[in-house]
Parts: C-alpha cells; sequence; structure tokens
C-alpha cells in the first residue's frame, strides 16, 4: 500500500452498527487501511464521480473495490450500482453488494447490473467476518499491481 | 332458304355462249383470212362495213375461241388456263395500241398478223381509243377467267365487264338505227356503218361471256336497294351523257348554218355591188358609143339587184345594222338607177354634148361613191361576224368532240360499277345454297345417307320413298320393296305411346302429318305384331307445298331413340335414388346457380325450415334470403370462391317470417344441368350459437370477476413482498448487531468476564441466531407461495443423488446409507423441488442421529397413474395421532433441545407439493421410523 491517496476501498454503509463490525472485520484482515466510508447513496456518488466535497480528487484514483450495501438513504445501492457500471470512467471498478438482502428480485437485479460479487450478510457475524475478509482479500489481490508487491 | 326466288337454270345460256363465241372466232378468222388472201367481201363481213382491221381480227379470233373453249367445256381447268392466256395477249395488244395512240408509238400492228400482203395499201392508222380500250377491258374480262384470279373478284369483275362490251357494241347499232330512222343528225355518237363488224364483235363476246357466267350459276340477279340505285344512277348519267352530247353537237350544227348564212349575204352584196357596176358600164359606153345594143338586159340586172336587195333583207333580218344600211342603201341605189336612165336619156335625146355635161355635173359619181361605201360596210360586217362565228364553232367543235368520249367511258364506269355492286350480292352461301339446289341427285345422296330415317308419302298416304335409314330401322332390307307400303305396315306394326297404349292407325304419325300437323319429337314405341321386336322412336315430319302454297308431299322422320330412352331411365332410377337422398335429407339443402345466385333446387327440410314454398324458392336468388347488410360481404365471398374445396362457413339466413337464423354452410361445386353451380348443406345453429353466446358472456364476466380478485391478490402479494423486503433487511440488521456486538465482547473483553457473563452473551447470539434462521425459513416460506413456478423437466435420481452430496454438516461422523430406488422424470420448478428433497433428506437424517446405522430409502411406485415419491427412515418417528400437525407452520412435535428445528420445513415441503397440484403424506410408527409421501401431478414413470 505504497500510495497513500489512493482509496483501495469504498465501503457504502448507512447502519452504523453494522458499518462498525464491516470496519472491524477488515481491521481484522488487515485491510481497514485506505478505507473511504459513504454512509448513503449521494455521499458515495459524490466519492466516485469527484463532485461536492470530493471534487478534485481524480476518478481514477479508485477505489479499487466497492462494497456497497443495497438499502441505503437518498440514492439507493442499486442506483449507485447502475451509476457505476453505466459510466466508461468506474465501470471496472469492482462492486460487491453486501446486504442482509436475499430477495431473488434483488439478486437478479444486481447482477443484470453487472454486479461482480453479491453476499448475504449472515446473522452471524463470524461468517460475516470471513466472507467479508475472503472478498476483500480475493478482489484487491486480483487488483494488485505488480510493483506495489511485497 | 327461299327457293321461289332462285332462278331455274337455263341450259340455253350455254348454247348461246358456245354460238356467241364460234360465231365472234369465224367473224375473226374470216377477215383474217380475207386479208391474207386479199378478199375484199371476207375482210369486212358484213356488207356495207368498211374492212375489220387484222389487229381487231386477232382478237376477235381468239377471244371468240376462249369464249366457246369454256362453254363447251364447262370451265374446265386447261379452258380457263387458256382464257388466262387470251386474256393477257388481248390485254397487251390493247395496250400497244393505247401507246400508239397516245404515246405516238410506231408499232402498225396490223402489219404483224398480215405481213408483205398489205403491201401497196396506204399506211394503217392506229385503232381508236375506244376500241383499245374495249380490248384491255376484254383481256381483263378473259384474265378473270383464269384461275390466277381471286374469285371473289373475278365474278363481279367479268359480270361488269361483260355488260359493259355489250353496251359498247350496242352503241354504233342504236346509232345506225336512230340515223335510219330520223336521219343523220341523230346519230349522236358519231358512229357509221363501218363500224358495225366490230360492234357486232363486242356484242357477241359481252353477251358471251354474260351467258357463260349464267349457264355456270354464278350470276344471280340481286336487286338490292343498293344495286339497284347504283343500276339506276348508271342510266341517268349514261341519259345525261347523252343529252349534253346531243346539245354540243346540235350547237356544232346550228353554227355550221350560220357560217354559210354569212357567207351567202357576202355572195348577195358582192352581186349587187357587181350587177350595179354593170349598169354604170353599160350607162358609160352607151353615152359614149350612142349604140342601143349596149342597153339590152339592163332590164334583167334591174330586176336581179331588186331581188338581191330583199334577198338581202331576209338574209339580214336578225341584225339591225345592215337592216338600216339597207334602208340607205335603197333609195340611193333607185336614185343612180335613175340618174343613169336620165343621163341615158339625154344621149339619147339631146346627144353626147349634153350627155357629158350631165355626168361633168359628177351627181352620178357621187351617188356611188355613197353607196359603195354603204354596200362595203355591209360587207365588212359580214366578214367581223363570219370570223367571230369561226371562232366559236371551233370552241363548241372540240368541247363536242372531247365530251363524246369522256360521257361514254363514264357511262360505262358506273354501269360497270354498277353491275359489280349487282354481284356482289352473290355471297358464298348463296354458292352454297345454289350448289345445294343445283344438284337434286346429290339432295338424293344426301337423304339417303342421313342417319334419320325419311319416308316421303303423297297425299293419299302412299309411301313414295323410303331411305336407307328408314328400312334399317323397321327391319326391312333393301330388296324388299313391296313390303313397305302402308297396309302392309299396318298389318306388321303397332304403335303404341311410351306408356303402352296402342295407337289406332288414323293417329299414327303419317295420318297426323296428313291432317297438317307438323310433327316434333313424337316419340312412340314400334311393336312388330307377333315378336318381340320392339324399338321406341322419336318421329318427326310435315307436309311439304310447292310455290302456290298447295301440299303436295308429306314427309315422316324416324330417328331410333330406343338405347338413350333405356339410358335416360337408369339416369333416372338413379338420379331417383340421389333425389331421395337430396329430399329427405333431414338438413335444409339447395342448390344455386354459380352466375345468377338463383335456386335451382331446393329440398323439403329448406322449405319446412324458411318457410318459403319450393316455388317462392325458385324464383329468389341467394340475395334474398340474406340480410341486407349481408349482402357486401357474400359478393365478396362468391368473389373469392370458386375453389371446389368443401367448405364450412358461418352465415346468417333470412326466413319468410322475416325471423333470421344462423346457420353453418357447407356447400360444394358441381355442375347442375350443364350450369355451374353449388350444392348447399345448411345447419341451423342459432340455438348452439346462443348457447355460445351465452358461455361467452359468462366467460366474460368469470374472467372479469378474475381480473378483479387476481388484481386484488397482485396487491396484496406486493404488500406482502414489501414487508418481506423490510423483514430480510432490517430485521435482521438488529439481530446482526446483537450478534455481531456479542462476539466482539466476547472476542475483546472475554477474559475479563466472568463464565457466568460469557455464557449469557453466548445465549444472547445463540438467541440471536436462531431468531436469523426463523426468519429466513419465514422468508423462504413466503417466497415459495409468491413466486411463480419455473417449471422445466427435472430428473429426481439425479436431484436426490446431489442434494444428499450437498448436505455435508447433518454427515459428520455418522453412518448413513442411503438406497436409490426407481425415481420418475417429472416436470416442474427445480429450484423447489429441491427445497423438498432438501428439507425431506435432512430431516430424515436428522431423526436417525440417535441410530447407530441411519438408513434412508429414497423411491417411487405408481399408483392410479400417478407417480408416489417417498423418503422413509429407520429414526425416531412420530406418534400418528399427530400426523395432521406435522405440515402446519411452526409445528413441532418435538422438543427443540431433542431436536433443533423451525418447524418450517414440512410446511415449506408441503407448499411446494401443493403448488405442483400433488399431495404430501407421513405414516410412522413412533422409535421405528417415518415414510414421508408425496405426488406431483404429471409426474412421469422413470422405468
Amino acid at each position: 500500500m505504497s500510495d497513500n491517496n489512493a482509496v483501495e476501498i469504498l465501503l457504502v454503509e448507512d447502519t452504523p452498527e453494522d458499518l462498525e463490525l464491516a470496519l472491524r472485520a477488515l481491521r481484522k484482515a488487515n485491510l481497514a487501511n485506505h478505507i473511504q466510508i459513504a454512509r448513503d447513496g449521494a455521499e458515495a456518488m459524490e466519492f466516485l464521480f469527484a463532485e461536492g466535497a470530493h471534487k478534485g480528487r481524480k476518478i481514477e484514483n479508485g477505489p479499487k473495490v466497492i462494497l456497497l450495501d443495497l438499502k441505503l438513504p437518498k440514492v439507493d445501492g442499486m442506483e449507485v450500482l447502475r451509476r457505476v457500471k453505466s459510466d466508461p470512467r468506474t465501470r471496472a471498478i469492482p462492486v460487491v453488494v453486501l446486504t442482509s438482502s436475499k430477495e431473488q428480485k434483488d439478486v437478479v437485479e444486481s447482477y443484470q447490473l453487472g454486479v461482480n460479487s453479491y453476499i448475504v450478510k449472515p446473522v452471524n457475524f463470524e461468517r460475516f467476518v470471513a466472507a467479508v475478509q475472503d472478498l476483500g482479500m480475493y478482489w484487491l489481490l486480483l487488483n494488485q499491481p505488480p510493483k506495489l508487491d511485497g | 332458304m327461299n327457293a321461289d326466288r332462285l332462278p331455274r337454270p337455263a341450259p340455253y345460256s350455254r348454247v348461246f355462249s358456245q354460238i356467241a363465241g364460234i360465231a365472234t372466232a369465224l367473224l375473226g378468222g374470216g377477215a383474217l383470212l380475207g386479208w391474207w388472201s386479199n378478199n375484199e367481201g371476207l375482210k369486212s363481213i358484213v356488207p356495207g362495213s368498211s374492212a375489220l382491221r387484222p389487229n381487231i381480227a386477232v382478237v376477235m379470233l381468239l377471244c371468240g375461241g376462249g369464249l366457246a373453249f369454256l362453254s363447251l367445256t364447262r370451265s374446265a381447268k386447261p379452258a380457263r388456263l387458256c382464257a388466262g392466256l387470251v386474256g393477257i395477249i388481248v390485254m397487251v395488244l390493247g395496250g400497244l395500241s393505247l401507246g400508239e395512240h397516245f404515246l405516238g408509238w410506231n408499232l402498225e400492228i396490223d402489219r404483224w398478223f398480215i405481213g408483205p400482203q398489205i403491201n401497196g395499201t396506204s399506211r394503217m392508222p392506229p385503232l381508236t381509243p375506244t376500241t383499245a380500250l374495249c380490248f384491255v377491258v376484254m383481256g381483263i374480262l378473259f384474265f378473270a377467267q383464269s384461275p390466277l384470279a381471286s374469285r371473289r373478284w373475278s365474278l363481279p369483275l367479268a359480270a361488269g365487264l361483260s355488260v359493259a362490251l355489250v353496251f359498247v357494241g350496242l352503241l354504233p347499232l342504236a346509232g345506225l338505227l336512230l340515223e335510219t330512222l330520223f336521219g343523220r343528225q341523230w346519230n349522236l355518237m358519231g358512229m357509221n356503218v363501218s363500224a358495225l363488224t366490230v360492234s357486232a364483235g363486242f356484242l357477241l363476246l359481252g353477251s358471251g361471256v354474260l351467258a357463260l357466267l349464267q349457264s355456270q350459276r354464278q350470276l344471280v340477279w340481286s336487286l338490292g336497294g343498293f344495286t339497284t340505285a347504283g343500276f339506276v344512277s348508271g342510266i341517268l348519267l349514261v341519259v345525261l351523257a347523252a343529252a349534253v352530247a346531243f346539245t354540243y353537237t346540235k350547237r356544232m350544227l346550228e353554227t355550221t348554218t350560220w357560217l354559210s348564212h354569212r357567207q351567202e349575204v357576202i355572195q348577195k352584196v358582192q352581186e349587187v355591188m357587181t350587177d350595179i357596176t354593170d349598169l354604170i358600164s353599160q350607162q358609160r359606153v352607151y353615152v359614149i358609143l350612142g349604140e342601143e345594143e349596149f342597153l339590152n338586159g339592163r332590164e334583167q340586172t334591174r330586176s336581179e339587184v331588186a331581188k338581191d336587195l330583199i334577198d338581202l333583207r331576209k338574209l339580214t333580218a336578225d341584225n339591225p345594222n345592215q337592216q338600216r344600211r339597207l334602208t340607205q342603201l335603197e333609195p340611193l341605189i333607185g336614185q343612180r338607177i335613175d340618174w343613169d336612165e336620165q343621163v341615158i336619156a339625154a344621149r339619147r335625146d339631146q346627144g353626147f354634148p349634153s350627155a357629158v355635161q350631165m355626168i361633168g355635173t359628177r351627181q352620178g359619181i357621187s351617188l356611188s361613191a355613197e353607196m359603195t361605201g354603204l354596200l362595203q360596210e355591209m360587207e365588212d360586217e359580214e366578214y367581223r361576224l363570219l370570223a367571230m362565228d369561226r371562232k366559236q364553232a371551233r370552241t363548241v367543235t372540240i368541247t363536242a368532240f372531247s365530251l363524246l368520249p369522256l360521257g361514254v367511258f363514264l357511262s360505262l364506269t358506273i354501269l360497270s360499277l354498277g353491275l359489280s355492286f349487282l354481284n356482289a350480292g352473290v355471297t358464298e352461301q348463296k354458292h352454297a345454297q345454289k350448289a345445294l339446289r343445283g344438284n337434286e341427285a346429290q339432295l338424293q345422296t344426301i337423304v339417303e345417307n342421313l342417319d334419320e330415317g325419311v319416308i316421303v308419302a303423297d297425299l293419299d298416304g302412299r309411301l313414295l320413298q323410303w331411305n336407307r335409314a328408314a328400312l334399317q330401322l323397321h327391319g326391312y332390307s333393301s330388296s324388299e320393296q313391296d313390303r313397305r307400303h302402308f297396309p302392309e305396315l299396318v298389318d306388321t306394326f303397332e304403335i303404341s305411346t311410351l306408356d303402352g297404349l296402342v295407337l289406332p292407325v288414323e293417329e299414327w304419325p303419317l295420318a297426323q302429318i296428313l291432317r297438317d300437323k307438323k310433327l316434333h319429337n313424337l316419340e312412340l314405341r314400334l311393336h312388330r305384331i307377333g315378336s318381340d321386336w320392339e324399338r321406341i322412336f322419336d318421329y318427326g315430319g310435315t307436309l311439304v307445298h310447292d310455290e302456290t302454297g298447295r301440299p303436295v308431299l308429306a314427309i315422316v322422320t324416324v330417328a331410333d331413340i330406343t338405347e338413350r330412352k333405356l339410358a335416360d331411365e337408369r339416369v333416372r332410377a338413379s338420379e331417383g335414388r340421389y333425389r331421395t337422398l337430396f329430399e329427405s335429407n333431414p338438413n335444409p339443402m339447395w342448390v344455386y346457380d354459380l352466375e345468377t345466385l338463383s335456386f335451382l333446387a331446393v329440398n323439403v327440410a329448406a322449405v319446412r325450415h324458411y318457410g318459403f314454398t319450393e316455388k317462392e324458392f325458385l324464383a329468389m336468388t341467394l340475395k334474398d334470403i340474406r340480410p341486407a347488410e349481408d349482402i357486401p360481404s357474400l359478393m365478396d365471398n362468391l368473389s373469392q370462391a370458386g375453389s371446389e374445396l368443401d367448405e364450412t362457413t358461418e352465415w346468417r339466413h333470412r326466413k319468410k317470417d322475416g325471423g333470421s337464423i344462423d346457420v353453418e354452410i357447407t356447400s360444394h361445386e358441381l355442375l347442375w344441368l350443364g350450369r355451374p353451380a353449388r350444392l348447399v348443406l345448411i345447419n341451423d345453429i342459432t340455438d348452439h350459437k346462443r348457447a355460445e353466446d351465452q358461455i361467452r358472456q359468462l366467460n366474460l364476466e368469470l374472467e372479469e370477476r378474475v381480473q378483479h380478485r387476481t388484481a386484488e391478490l397482485e396487491s396484496a402479494n406486493k404488500e406482502l413482498e414489501a414487508f418481506s423486503y423490510s423483514v430480510s433487511h432490517d430485521l435482521r440488521s438488529p439481530l446482526r448487531t446483537v450478534d455481531g456486538f456479542s462476539q466482539a465482547v466476547l472476542e475483546d473483553f472475554g477474559p475479563q468476564l466472568p463464565d457466568e457473563g460469557r455464557r449469557y452473551l453466548q445465549t444472547i447470539r445463540d438467541g440471536a441466531q436462531r431468531m436469523g434462521v426463523l426468519i429466513d425459513d419465514l422468508l423462504t416460506f413466503s417466497r415459495l407461495s409468491r413466486l411463480p413456478l419455473h417449471k422445466e423437466n427435472v430428473d429426481m435420481g439425479r436431484m436426490v443423488r446431489d442434494t444428499f452430496a450437498e448436505l455435508d454438516s447433518e454427515k459428520q461422523g455418522r453412518k448413513i446409507e442411503l438406497k436409490i430406488g426407481d425415481l420418475p422424470k417429472v416436470h416442474g420448478d427445480p429450484a423447489l423441488l429441491k427445497q423438498v428433497w432438501i428439507n425431506l433428506l435432512s430431516n430424515a437424517m436428522k431423526y436417525t442421529r440417535k441410530r447407530e446405522m441411519a438408513v434412508i430409502e429414497v423411491g417411487s411406485s405408481r399408483e392410479n397413474g400417478a407417480a408416489t415419491c417417498f423418503v422413509s427412515d429407520n429414526g425416531t418417528g412420530f406418534d400418528m395421532q399427530y400426523a395432521h400437525k406435522l405440515f402446519g407452520v411452526f409445528q413441532r412435535l418435538h422438543r427443540t433441545d431433542e431436536f433443533e428445528g423451525t418447524g418450517v420445513g414440512l410446511a415449506i415441503v408441503q407448499r411446494v407439493i401443493h403448488r405442483h397440484g400433488g399431495r404430501v403424506w407421513a405414516e410412522a410408527t413412533e422409535g421405528k421410523g417415518a415414510t414421508f409421501y408425496f405426488t406431483l401431478e404429471g409426474a412421469k414413470q422413470k422405468v
């Protein structure tokens, strides 16, 4: 993680408890550095497309992966996903939907929009942590540039 | 066919044409002989006529010979070829002569034929144009007889031209006749006896050809309106031409008279002058010599002068100028003569000197001068008039001479045209008629060979003639001459009607005909008495009348129609059968004409059903039984139709009482009595249709209700969906918080907590997790009810094996024997069926947990055509009295601490099976095991 400015993970989560648990899980997996947190869909989009508070940020600089809750205030997760996958500048960013919903409708729609992975948050926190760790590692490793190795 | 109007054949016409031909040939030949032998009598033939020119003689010989050949051989082909040749030669001769006349060629055609014998004779002038033209005409006339000429044109052409020839031949004869009767000025055409031989030749040839045509029966006088008009106008034109020619000739004669008149006047004036000069000379001589003898004859001269003056006054009576001059002249002459007398008296009485003295007064000279001047004036005037008259005479003469041939030619042309018209009336049909009538033998042959029998009888009923067919039909041979007389027939045959009613002899066909009844298609049975010979004849016949309308003969015609009758009867019998099928068909049927759409036949059922009588039906068309608004589509349908396929369509029909019925039509095209028609079978579907409408109405209402209910259900479903969505997100979130933070506490602060505290936290976590499972199960359960089924073919055996392999958690550390028997392939939702197997298999594994060796058997059996699958185990089983609770939601038969679970699994199984239209049930013995059965509708047995 040599580039300090580069955001590795954008975590979009509105429930503070879930957010805390998620961060805890990421931390435990040593993935807590360079996490950008968005508390709703609008905030996530401002960050992603370098608007509002994030004006001036280089869109190209990340994140490397987006962990996205579907049930969000203002702009819901599905809309964020649609925007990310329809913009050529952000289309390449892997998106992992992290949600409590097992609803078929949500799953189908997410995949139609081009989601890369779909994780149902289990009630059992240990499993949640394991899932987050597995997913985060996978995507980060996959996207790791060679020079950063080591 | 009007036999009376056709002329009877005239055999003498051919004889005439033969005679005419030979005579003309003799005429020409004789003249030619005359030229060769230098015999003047032969040359001219007709006494008093001038010699026949060799040129003309040759033409006469050729044409006469040709005509004779044609008429003697009945226009056989060689004769017609010969005629064509003659025609060409004569045409060429005529053409050359015309050339001589108009183009100035110097051919001297005459010399070609007589050679040197003519030596010494003065050069012969060319033929007159009229004669040359006649040659051309004759040439064409003969050429028209050749096989080369089209028959369509040759006849009118030949007829017209020969009439023209006759006309030309007649003209000089008429002129001569008029001259002989009324004097020279009546010979209008200027013809003279010298042309008599030529005229006779033309006349003979023309009439000969006409007679030939007549004898060939090609010439028919048909006086239609057009031909008559043409003929009359032709004659009028001839008369007109004659009148004009007459007027001009008369004027020419008058002018000639005038010319001699003027000359007479001039002569008289000169005589007067001479006489007066004589008188003066006598006086002078007497004065000089004084001898009385010089005065002799003076009185006579004086009287001649007086006479001449009177003549002059008469001659110039029409000229006032001359009269005036005469009036002046007469006293002058008187005075002059008196003066002379005075001078003579003075000489005689007083002697020379006194006479000289008197002369010296010059009184006489001045009188003379005045007198001579007047006479000179008169003479000058007459000369002037003479010159004028001469000029006029020349004009008139020229006009008259140019008008005459023109008029003649015009008349000839018109006459030819009229005759062409006349003969154009001879159509092909008339030729055929003539050919038919011309040869009675031919007619006889035709009658003899007719297939129909013909018997001719006289008015007394005596049978005169039978043709061959008639004999054969009656069973006679042609040698049985005398047997076919009436008495014999009456004894041999019996005639009856087709119904078997025997006719008395006075009702036999011939007897009926003799009563002037025209028979037509009278069908009777002829039976030979005493045998089984019997035929059915079709009799016809009529009386034949002569020109005056008097009946002369009776003709009976006989045709054998026995076979046809028998065939008809057979057809009728088979028709009868089919008619029965048609007539007694319980459904209305009809046949209609495809073109007029009118009904051709209807059956009893149609009459009964529609209320129209059969007669009314047959007077109607298809349109009349259709409601007016359906007619356009009917016409459309008919114009499209034409396929011969049977088709079934629905229409509305109108009944007589005005009611409208719905019908189903099956129709088929056929030929009905030779007309393209359509056979129609009608099926009244009014009631059926009404019932259908009711059903449709009910269905419609039902559908509305279903839609309404569906909408309600859908809205309820939506609410439920929103609810479960909310549950899955929002209800699980706090549980995760409870579980997650309990975990965090245990991990981060576990060592600081007493054991009791850690156990409590663990209990909190268990509770939270169980609630999570409960929520998941509930959501699954509700989703099963909501989601639509996605059915496909499912191999149950495979699904069971896969499912079992996936169920790892229960298998750990256990011995489980799974027996999989035959399982069907079914049609169902694979995801839901998988859930069924998961639940049933995991149940079986769960409740066999306490067994050393778990035995789970999966299989199927077929009952009543439906496959029943089962899962049996050797587990704890259950008490059957609670079996009814087994499939309820949250219903459990075991305590949680014994066997964990939410009580949703079997409820899910039941829901899925029910949604597939199947049934699920269980059988168990407590402590021994349980078997769960289910069926799926439409399940197919695998083996």
